[in-house]
């Protein structure tokens, strides 16, 4: 069973693989050394801050083809999750800030997150937003054979059983768990908010009749229009193309806007001029009409803001997230 | 030694480092809570029993203490190195040490020689494998 | 649909999709039998080259990828106790003690009878039960959920050898474990003992690792000489004869492929229940019922056979919620969402209408990859047995850490998972000693997430009663649910006093 040692020309044939096996190494990593000085001259490492197979890995799939095309390098997707996208963050803020590793962001959780957790590793501030590509608005589902037909009769249900109307919805202070305290606020009602791990399985429960409603994202409104839910309403200022006929809160009498927002970020104290480059190369890619059809044909609504105007979004949800917060707490404590 | 008496302080050890740090909101609360108090009883029931019982068998009986605290160290320098050098200057030290130290026979430079073939076979041919082939980063020395 | 299905067979059999389920089927199992690459990582990967495809191609080599890296996992199971996937857990139950008594062939060849069987029931249950199956898992709420993994929880019955109340105090450090990290309801970060990493919880595959194959290394330093002696004692046979004697052996029992293949095939169509779970539920199913079952967790062949039968079923049964209803039940089954959607093909009771060659094609592919693993199976899978078997101790131990590192490592792309993976190993090894069994540990770790989840969601969901809790306690699915977790908690001491009359009638007579 033993390796039979001894003989010279097992050693020099085993050395010539492990010789082989270095250069075929050295030879490729020349071959990742493209392009000259100016950024980006090497592969730029795009990291996902969630698991495979969700939203935001799907879209960096989409666009990895066309960044390449636009930045002129190969781009690579991995993914760090963890924490609802906490532990990637934090990690952003180590990294190094040469403009090669860019990470997927979302709002409202890079604003939350620092928010509601004791120590979340990162402030909101140290994600150094580059652009903002996409958004998810939210919208209130509710079943086929629900005897609720219009978002009126639902708030009217929740007035006169504060509390035992539930609205299922995924995840803890996500958009969709602010989307339904906002309403809550603006309605001056109670819906219970049932958390669940993801819009995925927050669909079989509206579906199975667990919920008596969903506050999920159009994407999934909809996925599940095809299973004849109606959707009461939608988050957004204008009608969704994909919902035509799902009107908006607005157009109900309630001022709610409020919704998923993806972008990418880069380190803190990374040059401007990366920052700028990336970002025209976003902007190139969200024209590329490919990527729009599959974007579209994903549910999603198509943005387009650059550093400023994303970070003056980001301040002002901020601001609009820490009065709710403090509101409820008053409500909790007094 | 008693080893019930043993498991029971054990666990309600790990009981008592994670109650310290409980601090919860009502529903976040209610599952590790519930986890904790059980875990607590079951602990409790291990010392009465092993209070009552008879000394019997000692653990790690069969492996030498030599070879145990050997295999962790390796194992824990192996794994620490990996945030130092990386993984492939940490994988080609440690797989000829480990390749070495569980020698039979006397070390003689020909068979370090080997070793270290086939040691940079497995870690290069990894590496290479998940950073060319699969495009999925490992650990790289800083330097 | 007969002749839906007898067309979706001859394209199928066209040369480009023969050789993409082919290819796909080994590149599954390749990625599966890495232990931190999930199945999910492999599909994201394929992604970006389906886009060049068209839809039925994309479609027909993610499945048959799929199939092959759940077929995968097993491997590194059986042969150095690293199950490749969380859908592998029970089947280093047996097959790892098969491999130290020189029996890791019987082992892979009995793996891949039953991979082959259970995906091809899944893909049964799928063509010919989908509507009937979705319409039912639709009535399992959060209580049912809860109900599941509290169900799951009387394993530890038959995983503690040595005392219920170790094997309790094993499977509860599990529940514990499972609550470090961001809380499903209400927000909270818990038990992070200072360490902001800790907020993303312990990831189930980096404690497998930990738990399940840091003391087969530690083992191996340790020890170096009791390997090889273990392997002789076993015999060692090889060749043709083992593969017929085992095939046989299998197929003789045929309730055990009948039975796992229905747990495969309902647990997976669940969208919150997935081949972690179904294959300990086949496993604990199988020793419950076997002849033989004091054999089991010794190297007992139908140990193997019974969660691998259950995970593939899982593979065909996972597209049911997935196809009938738009809902991704499992990780994976989201990327095929994806691909899908990309191609403007939306999931619901029209896409069989619209587009029924399509989805025949793809659902007779699956069932097409499941019989490719047997000669794949049998070369690749075998070669691979051989050589690890043959690898002496010296070069097999690091090989292993390797795998260890890049494993937990790949998880999520972070370093200080390999540490926390260590530190759950030697805790592992040491509690071992105590007498408290790992296996308890990560049966605790899969299960706690279901209970809690349904645990919360269920109150929150039923806060329009006026006791919420009662809900737990009314719905028809969960009194179901409750009668079969009394029953399968007094199942061992009903055996028990059995055993027992039995002897007094044997003295008697």
């Amino acid at each position: 069973m033993n390796l039979k040692l001894g003989s010279l020309r097992e050693i020099r044939a085993l050395l010539g693989v492990v010789a082989f096996g270095l250069a075929l190494g050295v030879l490729m990593g020349c071959a990742a050394q493209e392009g000259g000085d100016s950024y980006p001259n090497r592969s730029i490492s795009y990291v996902i801050p969630f698991d495979p197979g969700g939203e935001s890995d799907i879209t960096a799939r989409i666009q990895q083809g066309p960044l390449e095309e636009a930045l002129g390098v190969s781009v690579v997707v991995s993914h760090q999750p963890g924490g609802g996208g906490a532990l990637g963050w934090s990690e952003l803020t180590r990294t190094e800030p040469d403009g090669y590793t860019i990470m997927g962001h979302n709002l409202p959780h890079i604003i939350l997150q620092p928010m509601v957790r004791d120590d979340a590793g990162y402030e909101t501030d140290q994600i150094n937003q580059v652009y903002i590509f996409q958004s998810t608005p939210n919208a209130l589902v509710v079943p086929e054979d629900s005897p609720y037909q219009s978002l009126e009769d639902l708030i009217r249900a929740a007035e006169e059983n504060p509390g035992s109307i539930t609205l299922g919805g995924s995840g803890e202070y996500t958009a969709n768990h602010i989307g339904t305290l906002l309403l809550n606020e603006l309605a001056g009602v109670e819906f219970t908010y049932v958390p669940f791990t993801g819009t995925g399985s927050a669909v079989p429960a509206l579906l199975g009749g667990q919920v008596d409603g969903l506050m999920t994202y159009t994407t999934a409104a909809l996925d599940m229009e095809e299973q004849g839910v109606r959707v009461l309403a939608v988050a957004a200022e204008e009608r969704v193309s994909q919902l035509p006929d799902a009107p908006t809160f607005q157009e109900e009498g309630y001022d709610l806007v409020e919704g998923a927002f993806r972008g990418v970020a880069v380190p803190p104290e990374t040059p401007e001029e990366i920052i700028q480059t990336l970002a025209e190369a976003f902007r190139e890619v969200n024209n590329d009409p490919q990527v729009i059809e599959q974007m579209e044909e994903l549910g999603f609504t198509l943005e387009n803001l650059g550093p400023e105007e994303a970070r003056e979004l980001t301040q002002e949800r901020r601001e609009v997230y820490e009065r709710l917060l403090e509101d409820l707490e008053e409500l909790e404590t007094g | 030694m008693k080893l019930s008496l043993v498991a029971g302080i054990v666990t309600l050890v790990i009981a008592l480092s994670f109650g310290l740090q409980r601090n919860f909101s009502p529903l976040g609360g209610l599952f590790p809570d519930a986890v904790l108090t059980v875990l607590t009883l079951l602990g409790i029931v291990m010392i009465i029993r092993g209070i009552r019982e008879p000394a019997r068998e000692r653990p790690f009986a069969g492996i030498a203490a030599s070879g145990l605290l050997a295999a962790i160290a390796i194992l824990a320098v192996w794994v620490f190195s990996l945030g130092v050098a990386g993984f492939v200057i940490s994988g080609l030290v440690f797989f000829l040490i480990t390749a070495l130290f569980l020698r039979e026979r006397p070390v003689r430079i020909r068979v370090v020689l080997v070793d270290a073939a086939i040691s940079t076979l497995f870690v290069v041919g990894i590496y290479l494998i998940f950073t060319r082939v699969l495009l999925i980063p490992l650990p790289q020395a800083p330097f | 649909m007969l002749e839906l299905l007898v067309d979706a067979v001859i394209q199928n059999l066209s040369p480009g999709l023969f050789i993409l389920i082919i290819l796909g089927v080994i590149g599954g199992m390749a990625l599966g039998a890495m232990p931190g690459l999930s199945v999910t990582v492999g599909l994201a990967l394929l992604l970006p080259i389906t886009f060049t495809m068209d839809p039925v191609s994309g479609l027909v080599l993610m499945g048959a990828f799929y199939m092959g890296a759940v077929y995968g996992g097993a491997f590194t199971s059986i042969l150095v106790n690293a199950p490749g996937t969380p859908s592998s857990i029970a089947t280093a139950f047996d097959g790892y003690p098969m491999t130290r008594q020189g029996r890791s062939e019987e082992a892979i060849v009995g793996v891949t009878i039953a991979s082959v069987i259970g995906g091809l029931a899944g893909v049964a249950g799928l063509i010919f039960f989908a509507p009937l199956l979705a319409n039912f898992v639709l009535n399992f709420g959060p209580q049912e959920y809860f109900w599941i993994g509290i169900f799951g929880l009387t394993m530890i019955a038959s995983l503690a050898a040595r005392s219920l109340v170790l094997g309790l105090i094993g499977g509860f450090l599990g529940l514990l474990l499972s609550s470090v990290g961001v809380a499903p309801v209400g927000g909270d970060v818990r038990f992070t003992f200072g360490f902001t990493y800790l907020q993303g919880g312990v990831p189930l595959i980096v404690a497998l690792i930990g738990l399940f194959t840091v003391p087969v290394i530690i083992d191996m330093i340790a020890n170096p000489g009791a390997r090889h002696a273990e392997m002789m004692d076993g015999g060692g046979r090889g060749g043709a004869g083992v593969v017929w004697s085992t095939v046989r052996d299998v197929l003789s029992r045929p309730m055990n492929l009948i039975r796992s293949s229905v747990i495969g095939t309902v647990v997976g169509a669940l969208p919150g229940a997935g081949g972690n779970i179904a294959n300990l539920i086949a496993y604990n199913e199988a020793k419950r019922t076997s002849k033989r079952s004091e054999r089991f967790g010794k190297g007992e062949v139908d140990g193997v056979v019974a969660p691998e039968t259950a995970n593939n079923a899982v593979v065909g049964a996972g597209l049911i919620p997935l196809l009938t209803l738009g809902i991704p039940g499992a990780p994976p089954d989201a990327v095929i969402y994806g691909v899908l959607l990309l191609h403007g093909l939306r999931p619901g009771p029209d896409l069989f209408v619209a587009q029924g060659p399509l989805v025949f094609t793809f659902m007779v592919s699956i069932a097409i990859a499941a019989i490719v693993m047997i000669p794949v199976g049998l070369i690749a899978g075998r070669a691979l047995q051989r050589a690890v078997v043959s690898m002496p101790t010296r070069y097999l131990a690091p090989a292993i850490v390797l795998l260890t590192i890049v494993g937990s490592y790949a998880v999520r792309n972070n370093v200080a998972d390999v540490g926390l993976m260590l530190l759950l190993g030697i805790a592992g090894y040491v509690l071992r000693e105590l007498g408290i069994h790992p296996a308890t540990i990560v049966l605790g770790l899969v299960l706690g997430p279901i209970i809690e989840t349904g645990l919360v969601q269920g109150l929150l969901a039923a806060s329009g009663l006026e006791t919420p809790w009662t809900s737990f306690f009314t719905r028809p699915i969960s009194l179901v649910i409750i009668a079969m977790t009394i029953l399968a908690a007094l199942w061992p001491l009903w055996v028990s006093r059995r055993d027992q009359r039995a002897r007094e009638m044997q003295e008697e007579g």
